[in-house]
């Protein structure tokens, strides 16, 4: 193929010209190499085709009818199923809750770790060992787990926090069945399950600094907050930023099993969010076509966040070198 | 200056209470008698100390059996997950193969895929095959990660170039050069991502949901929630005694493994 390249103009009709062996065997070991190549590569294309990029397009198809799961029948509604979510009130409630979560989850998983994380460098070695131990802890134990544990502890009359207020005469919340509470009910787990993560993250980052810098900015005689604002900040920020992105991010995902086990989306879709919602219109509701056109919409929210994510990050790299 | 090392650790204390408590608290309800758990009263330790809470929990629900599901589970997904994982990133960083950055981009693509988005299809999928409530229906789905392939593609692309081509001109082909010098060479950063596959599944809770609907194929973390809302409200004794039961291998390999376990969270939990 390379010699019809390189051949003159009017000799493309002309008999190949004979091979050497030793050209024989380059192409027949260039041809098996590629074979081989390709042969690593095909598990995961096939996985990858059947498990994600096919049922993304059948979202895509499914959102277009309208079906109970269990029918025979696919009835076919157009856009249907997409103007009903925009008109339907759990869909912005879904929306409006979804923002508010990953607005505090990133707000308290990033800014409490931030400040243990640079208080934890202060204490003894042994207590650091212990901090970081204890906090990451809940990090490894299962979230539905950790729902069962709040659960119990939500228990509007035998639960731990209300009878604790109790002693101090306050009549606490039903946490988990008020309107006005359920949704952070669900948000306060998951920030007890996240923070020690974010907080190993910036333990690391922080001990990644050379010492000597901060060192010889305080014999300087700068006060311990120039120190952090003009030294260990500057390199901590690229590290703040992954973390930020990633929580808001993902927090959509985070918050299904904390809903799904705590509240259900309720009462009265009070603590619905993006991450429940297909769940509950495809599972609960068994509106199979309904749930992919909020599962697409979903999709191309979370697109659109990750896009920025990748923008911003790139810029926020230059910038911090 | 002493004032202000009080306050460090009075807060680091104080962040360290609020997050251990909440285990705490279920250690002390599942060895609480039914009169002690609906008392409404703060009383870390338990006047009368029982363990007829765990009875329950296995007799109710088969714990064992629960827990063997999880672990078939969580074994097999992270070796498949490791294998595609290994091949895939091979091919990607250190195999000629034409178009291979479009194949990773592709692979990589799969990390912005909400679970959400790809789960009634898969859940169809599944079920077509008749494989609802079998092992092979809770592991084939997630036997691909696109993380992984992003992670280990790095790890091997930064291995020195003459030890893979040493091998080549030693008359290895690139299979027997795979496994015999690059993934030798790599096994700390696999481990380290492996461990991480573990965790995830282990825990892991939306898929099993769906799939396993059998009280014998549950998860340990699906299986447990039956006792929430048995009927007559939900069993909180015997809850806690299962949800002890269940944190206890995953906390005490951490605590046996915690500096490693924490390395892998960030050696493979981050991009840098």
């Amino acid at each position: 193929m390379d010699r019809s390249l390189t051949a003159a103009p009017g000799y493309v009709e002309a008999a190949p010209a004979p091979l050497s062996l030793a050209e024989v065997a380059r192409a027949r070991r260039r041809r098996r190499v590629l074979i081989t190549g390709y042969l690593y590569l095909l598990p995961a294309a096939i996985l990858t085709g059947i498990f994600v990029y096919w049922p993304l397009v059948a979202s895509g198809i499914l959102s277009f009818y309208e079906w109970n799961l269990v029918s025979p029948a696919w009835v076919s509604v157009g856009w249907q199923n997409y103007l009903e979510l925009f008109w339907s009130r759990a869909f912005w409630l879904a929306v409006i809750n979804t923002g508010k979560a990953a607005g505090a989850l990133t707000l308290f998983t990033v800014l409490i770790p931030l400040v243990l994380a640079v208080l934890v460098l202060r204490a003894s070695p042994r207590l650091q060992t212990i901090c970081r131990v204890v906090l990451f802890s809940p990090a490894v134990i299962s979230m539905a787990i950790a729902c069962a544990i709040w659960l119990w502890m939500y228990h509007p009359l035998y639960g731990v926090l209300n009878s604790t207020l109790r002693l101090v005469g306050i009549e606490g919340p039903r946490w988990l069945s008020s309107g006005d509470w359920a949704i952070w009910g669900i948000i306060n787990v998951t920030v007890w399950k996240t923070l020690g993560f974010n907080f190993v993250v910036f333990l690391a980052g922080l001990l990644a600094i050379p010492r000597e810098m901060q060192e010889a900015a305080r014999v300087d005689g700068a006060s311990e907050w120039r120190v952090f604002r003009h030294v260990t900040w500057p390199i901590l920020a690229p590290t703040t930023l992954f973390v930020f992105l990633t929580t808001f991010i993902l927090a959509p995902q985070n918050l299904f099993v904390p809903t799904q086990i705590l509240t259900h989306g309720g009462p009265n879709e009070a603590s619905n969010n993006l991450g429940y919602l297909v769940y509950q219109l495809g599972f609960e509701y068994f509106r199979a076509g309904y749930a992919s056109a909020a599962a697409m919409v979903i999709f191309l929210i979370f697109l659109g966040l990750t896009f920025l994510q990748f923008t911003l990050a790139e810029r926020r790299v230059h910038y911090g070198g | 200056m002493v004032a202000r090392g009080f306050w460090v650790h009075a807060l680091l204390g104080l962040a360290c209470l609020l997050i251990v408590f909440p285990m705490v608290w279920m250690f002390s309800t599942a060895v609480k008698p039914p009169h002690e758990i609906f008392a409404g009263a703060f009383h870390l330790w338990p006047e009368t100390f029982t363990l007829a809470n765990f009875h329950t929990a296995m007799t109710q629900v088969p714990i064992v059996r629960l827990f063997l599901n999880s672990l078939v589970v969580a074994v097999g997904v992270t070796l498949a997950q490791a294998l595609t994982s290994i091949l895939a990133a091979y091919a990607c960083a250190l195999v000629p193969v034409p178009g291979r950055n479009v194949w990773f981009a592709l692979f990589v693509a799969t990390m912005m895929v909400p679970f959400q988005v790809t789960m009634i299809p898969n859940y169809l999928l599944m079920s077509k095959l008749n494989l609802l409530n079998t092992y092979a229906g809770l592991v084939i789905p997630q036997v691909i990660t696109g993380y992984g392939i992003f992670m280990l593609r790095q790890t091997f692309k930064d291995l020195p170039r003459s030890l893979v081509e040493a091998s080549i001109l030693d008359g290895a082909n690139s299979w027997q050069t795979l496994w015999r010098v690059v993934v030798p060479a790599t096994r700390t950063a696999i481990s380290a991502l492996a461990i991480l596959f573990f965790i995830n599944t282990w825990n892991q809770y939306l898929w099993p949901l769906l799939v396993a609907t059998d009280t014998h194929m549950k998860t340990l973390p699906v299986g447990m929630q039956e006792f929430v809302n048995l009927e007559g409200g939900t069993n909180w004794g015997p809850l806690m005694a299962a949800a002890s039961m269940a944190i206890v291998p995953a906390l005490g390999a951490y605590l046996l493994a915690q500096r490693y376990i924490l390395e892998s969270f960030l050696t493979a939990g981050l991009k840098e």
